[in-house]
């Protein structure tokens, strides 16, 4: 898991989804791999249709591949594996409707992790209540979903997928159900979790251009493949937290030059 | 005598009310027996049919099998065919207390297919983020399927106990006592179309407040 100093926290060796289909297998992953270093934020984005939800859904543990496989922190993490209720506690998953439950409030919603993890009531209250802090919904704690702005909903569900700690946080189109004022507020909040925890953030995006900015790399799927930096571009991205972290210094169009990029190689005239 | 002048209801008065308790028992106590081993049965059912969290094809089959055949058999028979059961459960196959046993029987496929219905509603996208969260299947009974459907299981409460009165008034047929024995008996057997009249009155009565009760409390939990 480590690779110059600097710990590998998402590995995926040649993925491949296929599914079975009236005219015969679709492959929805085709020999997939990707590495994400520690701390780094990794977009990925695409058309409809190229393969993101099935390779988030693999991530997250919702769905099995047909090869190939993912290691999150150095461990195998797999639908099948053996204690994947164990697996999935070390990610967190933002997902893109949201999914909170109707029938709690804010507060209850980040509370549920804890106690699916038999937290104490009081324990767990009191660390969800500290995470809405950290995503400027305390002083929303006690209102229902439904009584929440889309925006505010989509930091109760980031306020519930950080709660436990883990070491990934996967976030499926964190922006898409948002109008661009709020949506860059919560780019901003992702931002800083990301350097104040130190959380490798995966993010999968059709709306690129409002994620850009935060992302260390950005990654094309296209029917299936991978396309762009496989490998981290940054190797001091896991010194990175608490340390201040400016993007500004380079050139969008060149920090996210995807065709200069070689496939499999590591491109460090990019940094 | 005047219909229910004075004089009418210090005679009947307490035929009335004796007969409304003993309706309101049968249903209150099959409704309770019923909610509890349907709303059981339905999460079976949600649990183990094709894609669930405990999918089992042959359990599903039988459970559906067991639901759609209790469903349709007709309460009348449903009564005679189990007072075995019933008189083993109670020790009188008549009576009131006798009439919960076939009653509860017919309560538990209508609940457990409303309670399938109701907790098929739920998203799959919330029960998969429980998942991702590490939940087991009992954490996501518990967690999410129960209190994300109640408003629905309470408005299909209302619904069968709506049922259960109407079924209640056949058990006075075998003797089950209650409103429906009691119109029976006075206004098809004697024609004494007051006690007839009275009785019906306090059914509808019976049914609107039970739909009301559940539609306020139903109305509390649900948040959208």
């Amino acid at each position: 898991m480590y690779h110059n100093g600097v710990i590998r926290m998402i590995e995926v060796q040649d993925l491949s989804v296929t599914y079975a289909s009236p005219l015969g297998p679709v492959e929805a992953l085709s020999h997939v791999s990707l590495t994400v270093s520690e701390g780094e934020i990794v977009a990925i984005c695409g058309p409809s249709g190229a393969g993101k939800t099935t390779f988030l859904r693999c991530l997250s543990m919702l769905q099995e591949p047909s090869s190939g496989r993912i290691l999150v922190d150095g461990e195998e993490v797999s639908a099948k594996s053996a204690d994947v209720r164990k697996a999935r506690q070390r990610i967190g998953v933002v997902f893109q409707g949201f999914n909170l439950l109707r029938s709690r409030t804010a507060l209850g919603n980040v509370m549920l992790p804890l106690e699916i993890r038999h937290v104490p009531k009081t324990e767990a209250a009191e660390k969800a209540a500290a995470y809405l802090e950290l995503v400027h919904m305390g002083h929303r704690r006690d209102f229902y979903p439904h009584e929440l702005s889309g925006g505010e909903k989509q930091r109760v569900a980031i306020a519930r997928a950080l709660v436990t700690e883990p070491r990934v946080l996967i976030l499926d189109e964190p922006t898409s159900a948002l109008d661009p004022e709020t949506a860059g507020s919560i780019v901003q909040s992702l931002r800083e979790i990301n350097r104040s925890k130190g959380i490798t953030m995966l993010i999968v995006t059709h709306q690129i251009d409002l994620l850009a900015p935060i992302c260390d790399r950005v990654i094309q799927i296209r029917h299936g493949r991978l396309t762009g930096a496989p490998v981290p571009v940054r190797e001091d991205v896991s010194s990175r937290p608490g340390t201040s972290f400016a993007p500004g210094h380079i050139p969008a169009s060149d920090k996210f030059g995807c065709a200069s990029v070689q496939p499999g190689g590591v491109s460090r005239d990019l940094v | 005598m005047t219909w229910f002048s004075p004089a009418w209801f210090d005679k009947m008065g307490m035929l009335l009310l004796r007969s409304t308790l003993e309706t309101l028992g049968m249903v209150l106590g099959s409704l309770v027996g019923g909610q509890v081993l349907g709303v059981a049965l339905g999460i079976a059912l949600v649990l183990v049919r094709p894609g669930g969290l405990k999918e089992n094809r042959t359990l599903h089959a039988v459970l559906n099998s067991v639901v759609n055949v209790g469903r349709s058999v007709p309460f009348v028979i449903l009564m005679v065919a189990i007072m075995p059961l019933t008189r083993l459960l109670t020790g009188t196959s008549i009576g009131p207390v006798a009439a919960i046993v076939p009653l509860t029987v017919a309560a538990i496929p209508f609940v457990a297919r409303l309670t399938e219905t109701a907790m098929l509603e739920v998203e799959v996208g919330v029960i998969e983020a429980c998942l991702s969260m590490g939940a087991t299947w009992q954490q996501i009974v518990r967690y999410v399927l129960v209190p994300e459907s109640l408003p629905s299981l309470i408005a299909g409460a209302a619904t069968t106990a709506v049922n259960l009165v109407g079924y209640s008034t056949m058990a006075g047929a075998i003797g089950g006592g209650g409103l429906g024995d009691l119109a029976v008996r006075y206004g098809y057997q004697r024609w004494q179309m007051d006690v007839m009249l009275a009785a019906l009155v306090i059914l509808v009565g019976m049914v609107q407040g039970m739909q009301f009760v559940g539609d306020r409390i139903s109305a509390r939990f649900r948040r959208r």
